[in-house]
């Protein structure tokens, strides 16, 4: 219902650029265009697949660049002109953004394997056979086990950073899992070092690095539609989807510290010692959370942990205890 | 400013909105009963209960196609994602006010989906399935071009030459991820190194020792 009023209403507005003046653009590009939005039938034309056909911003720009009756002149003529608007450049930004995030298992796998490659350029790590990263990665395996997320286009990857002045987890589309030594150092037991992971995992459960690159490619559109436009008010502009942008973030990580709390305790873990690891980090931490983190937390955490069944002291010292072992050297 | 320039803006304005909401959600695709799905995952089963704890039956092929006879462990999306119950709560709201009538509920179906899908000989994890669509994307020529676009994006705005820009999708529980030159080599090494150091009979014992997962 909802996908026909988009169809519908974007039909709409394509019919009506056509109408103003692109009266030199080819019909045929329409049906790729439609597949592009649609995502869901092959193209009519020639029977060629959505990637076999031009990229979704190729056939806008052929659709709508010559809507603009100065598209003949230089980029020069264009900003004395008209501010610089080029409509079919920006709108085929915005379906660039949309088309380029639908990645699926193995893109999301890509994504991460290239993004993984970044940080690996930068940090020494230990070995897959040594006990700490098996013991990590036993942690990872079973937190996602309990989550939304338990199929994988490869086997997860969890690395350990070797840096100790870096007290950190981050995680990557396709499950790449990083933590750093200084983290495991930071962390006093086992299920502390689980809600970390958990963290991390619930940020790839909930596919919140592709909405993270969406919202910053669309952001980076409108700064520059504003910016291009509207050139008096750009700054203001910029600066609200700047806030937007942060405020953004903070949702998400406010998603990932509930469900990470969420998938600790159902992977058998104490949710409460989420609370504990975050106060400690807030500590150390202070000047960065305050951009881009949510203000409650601790709260956020507490409130899972009231909620989910009570873990015994007991259970906590046992996990504890191979912890100090395999982490501490103990 | 010329009419058709501001006429121009216009259409574009007032189109942002429907763009920027037309989302095949991105994490997780609609997918019903009666379906035909496609593997796109390297290494995933059959399994006799929805849990990967239980027992394999088969072993599937990458693009091997399957049909879907019941969806299990429903969940509902989180409210960052495009198809959350908020979002569409918030669209249906919009469009009665626009319309002029009664708010509609939403169904429940467009803002869950099924964690595991069942199929005539047993389950698998729904995050490895995707629509006949979706799977003429998932070669690796396509997807890195996909991938190589979001970049290239980012590069266009002096991101990726320092950590910052390709970092956006990796964030960490306390603060940025830094990234520096990408060294392929290295994480390809290691993805290697972790299929040949998989130990399920020892994961089988951590989780026993420690109460998790079946053993809680």
């Amino acid at each position: 219902m909802r996908r026909w009023r988009q169809k519908i209403v974007l039909q709409a507005l394509i019919t009506i650029a056509l109408f103003v003046g692109a009266s030199e653009t080819k019909a045929q590009s329409l049906g790729g265009f439609l597949d592009s939005l649609n995502n869901q039938k092959p193209s009519q034309n020639g029977g060629q697949s959505q990637e076999q056909s031009q990229s979704p911003s190729q056939t806008i720009k052929n659709l709508f660049g010559d809507i603009n009756p100065k598209s003949d002149t230089s980029d020069g003529q264009d900003k004395n002109r008209g501010g610089g608007f080029n409509l079919g450049k920006v709108v085929g930004k915005v379906f660039d953004a949309h088309h380029n995030t639908i990645l699926g298992p193995m893109g999301r796998y890509y994504l991460g394997r290239k993004l993984s490659a970044h940080v690996l350029g930068r940090y020494a790590t230990l070995p897959q056979s040594d006990l700490r990263t098996k013991y990590v990665r036993s942690i990872v395996l079973t937190l996602l086990a309990a989550s939304n997320y338990a199929g994988n286009h490869k086997e997860p990857l969890v690395i350990i950073l070797r840096d100790k002045s870096v007290i950190n987890a981050f995680s990557a589309p396709g499950n790449f899992v990083f933590i750093s030594t200084g983290m495991l150092d930071f962390v006093r037991n086992e299920d502390e070092l689980a809600f970390v992971l958990a963290h991390e995992v619930a940020h790839v459960e909930l596919d919140h690095g592709l909405n993270a690159v969406k919202s910053k490619q669309g952001t980076d559109i409108v700064k520059d539609v504003a910016g291009n436009a509207f050139p008096g008010l750009g700054g203001v502009l910029g600066n609200m989807m700047g806030y937007m942008e942060n405020g953004f973030s903070a949702d998400l990580e406010g998603e990932a510290d509930r469900r990470g709390a969420e998938l600790a305790a159902k992977a058998g873990y104490n949710a409460r010692a989420g609370v504990n690891v975050i106060r400690r980090l807030e500590k150390s931490h202070g000047h960065q959370h305050a951009k881009g983190y949510p203000k409650d937390r601790t709260s956020i955490v507490a409130k899972v942990a009231n909620a989910s069944s009570q873990v015994s002291e007991k259970l906590v010292q046992i996990r504890s205890r191979r912890f100090d072992e395999i982490i501490r050297n103990k | 400013m010329h009419f058709v320039s501001r006429f121009k803006i216009g259409i574009f304005l007032l189109s942002l909105p429907v763009i920027m909401s037309t989302n095949v959600a991105l994490g997780f695709e609609r997918l019903n009963v009666g379906d035909t799905v496609f593997v796109a995952c390297k290494n995933i089963f059959i399994h006799t209960k929805p849990s990967v704890f239980s027992e394999r039956i088969k072993t599937l092929k990458f693009g091997e196609s399957l049909n879907i006879t019941g969806l299990k462990k429903l969940f509902t999306l989180p409210a960052s994602d495009a198809s959350s119950k908020e979002t569409l709560e918030r669209e249906e709201e919009d469009s009665a006010e626009q319309e002029e009538r009664e708010i509609r509920p939403v169904p429940p179906e467009s803002y869950t989906r099924a964690s595991w899908l069942q199929f005539a000989n047993g389950y698998s994890p729904a995050s490895c399935f995707v629509t006949k669509q979706l799977m003429k994307t998932q070669t690796p020529e396509k997807v890195k071009q996909r991938v190589n676009a979001l970049s290239a994006g980012q590069a266009k705005r002096n991101f990726s030459e320092d950590e910052k820009g390709d970092m956006t999708a990796m964030r960490g529980v306390a603060g940025k991820a830094k990234g520096a030159q990408a060294n392929y080599e290295k994480v390809d090494k290691l993805i290697e190194e972790n299929q040949k150091n998989l130990d399920i009979e020892n994961f089988e014992v951590f989780r026993k020792n420690g109460r998790l997962g079946e053993f809680r």
